[in-house]
């Protein structure tokens, strides 16, 4: 097997929104190497987030194909395939605080992640759901707590500590940091690309903040209207844009100069090894 | 947060002791509460009679504690009977959607149509009268609050992320029902219906005051009190105790349902 752990293919979306039919993604096709992170960006309505959405199975594509290590996701009749390959797929989500079911603790949210495809009995789930706290900097008190305790970073670590418990193979970030203040979002990129060093998990990091997503992603794919108008390397992308509409968003809000984008780059080339 | 703890723990012995006072109080009264006795007919409150006799010289004390098991009790069961089909009937819409949501929101917004009362007047009026027939018609009244606050509180989490993230994580559809939805809706409609007891009581007392609700001689509040307005002149004790007892468990229920709402925290959603 080929070391591309996610492969999308033709991908097509719509919406039909007060009579009107809108097409959200349209004919999106990349992939997605092991221990790859990917940046998908675009601005809001761009259909980047339905994009993640189809590939969790969250919604249904009308077309197109998503086959992640092998296997078709949209595949009715291999059932058992697809869940085994689901099993190895997690994703992060905007609201942190929203991410827990208010009802359960956060030990108990983090636990669901290997309940239900992996079945692990409780003891072990347990230690695992501890480990995994420590891991991302949380005390082992809070897994008795409500989300509603902690805060908004807190949260979104106590969320990634549940996408880690299922040692997924791809890891889907929908804009997890814009809903966090800037001093906690680097928190979290800096827990992310600890992460990344140690593991050779792949990720799909979703975000209009194109500062953040090049610190992170080896590679760009720039969404407009539902097409994917650019993919590229991250340094080609955000210095040798051809596309205007790439140009017009690095313009807007990319700051980072030449010096801190090749400090960036090594680094990354530091957690590739 | 503490606070909120107190007033429920005070609502929750306030109501211990009404059960209490209506479930064994009937058995150590010192006089009888259904038996006639026409020496004593009217009698202002004295040291025989706490709080006076009516105009079959009945105790109205006694006939008070008497009629608590019946206003509560059935109060109770109009509540837990609504709160049962409300909640499975709107979280089951919500959650379906489709044809089952709309079919049960119109047929909510049929009930809905009618002046409350009036409603359960019809209904007890062509049922006729008697204590199970006035269940039954509240019940007709009450229940589509229920499922529709269960239905649109079900809809709202619909999309919630930690619905989509249990989804990711492969729980099945009736492990979110379970384990998802149900605890979040239980706990904002179990608010609703901590405070819909005190109205329901009302209401209760108002079918039997018009004598469509509990039948003679039983001592339920609203019935004794619409027989007491015929003496509301001569003896005005008899209708105003009532009115009295009636006040305060009213009272006792809508506090648990405020200190209810505040201990599981969910202001603003009611």
């Amino acid at each position: 097997m080929s070391n591309v752990i996610l492969k999308v293919e033709h991908l097509c979306k719509s919406f039909s929104k007060d009579g009107e039919r809108i097409e959200a993604v349209r004919d999106v096709s990349f992939e997605l190497r092991r221990g790859e992170c990917v940046g998908l960006i675009g601005e809001s309505g761009s259909g980047k987030s339905t994009v993640a959405n189809l590939i969790a199975g969250l919604e249904t594509a009308d077309s197109g194909r998503i086959v992640m290590n092998g296997t078709d996701l949209l595949d009715r009749k291999d059932r058992a395939g697809v869940r085994a390959c689901r099993s190895k797929l997690q994703m992060i989500f905007q609201n942190p605080r929203l991410s827990f079911n208010p009802a359960m603790t956060i030990g108990q949210g983090i636990e669901e992640a290997v309940r239900y495809y992996q079945r692990i009995p409780a003891k072990q789930r347990h230690g695992m759901m501890l480990e995994r706290l420590r891991q991302v900097g949380l005390p082992e008190t809070y897994a008795d707590k409500k989300a509603a305790q902690l805060s908004g970073g807190e949260c979104q670590r106590a969320a990634i500590a549940r996408a880690l418990m299922a040692n997924p193979d791809l890891l889907l970030c929908d804009e997890i940091t814009s809903a966090l203040d800037v001093s906690v979002q680097a928190q979290v990129m800096a827990l992310l690309m600890d992460i990344r060093r140690t593991s050779d998990m792949s990720m799909l990091f979703i975000s209009h903040d194109i500062a953040l997503v090049s610190m992170l992603c080896d590679r760009l794919l720039v969404m407009y209207k539902g097409v994917i108008v650019e993919d590229g390397a991250t340094a080609d992308i955000i210095h040798n844009s051809q596309n205007d509409y790439t140009r017009n968003l690095i313009a807007s809000v990319f700051t980072a100069d030449e010096a801190t984008m090749d400090r960036w780059q090594k680094e990354r080339d530091n957690a590739n090894g | 947060m503490k606070r909120n703890k107190a007033g429920l723990v005070i609502s929750l012995t306030l109501i211990a002791l009404l059960a209490l006072v209506a479930i064994i109080g009937p058995n150590y009264l010192p006089h009888q509460p259904f038996k006639p006795d026409m020496r004593t007919a009217l009698q202002p409150p004295s040291h025989e009679h706490l709080l006076g006799t009516d105009n079959l010289g009945r105790c109205v004390a006694c006939r008070i504690v008497a009629g608590a098991s019946t206003s509560l009790f059935a109060a109770l069961a109009v509540v837990a009977i609504v709160f049962a089909i409300g909640t499975v009937l709107g979280i089951t819409a919500g959650y379906i959607g489709g044809v089952m949501d709309h079919v049960l929101m119109r047929v909510t917004l049929i009930f809905q149509a009618f002046p409350s009362f009036i409603l359960a007047v019809a209904v007890a009026g062509i049922l006729g009268n008697g204590m199970g027939n006035s269940i039954l018609s509240l019940c007709a009244v009450y229940w589509t609050t229920y499922a529709r606050l269960a239905r649109s509180l079900t809809v709202s989490m619909r999309n919630a992320p930690y619905i989509k993230a249990a989804k990711v994580c492969g729980a099945g559809k009736l492990s979110i029902l379970f384990k998802y939805v149900l605890p979040n809706v239980v706990a904002p409609v179990l608010v609703t219906a901590a405070l819909d007891v005190g109205s329901v009581i009302l209401s209760m007392a108002g079918l039997s005051f018009l004598g469509l609700g509990a039948v003679r001689p039983t001592a339920e509040w609203g019935a004794v009190m619409s027989e007491a307005k015929d003496y509301l002149q001569k003896a005005p004790w008899i209708i105003v105790f009532n009115g009295i007892a009636l006040f305060l468990v009213v009272t006792v229920f809508n506090l648990l349902g405020d200190s209810l709402r505040d201990a599981l925290d969910t202001k603003g959603e009611i």
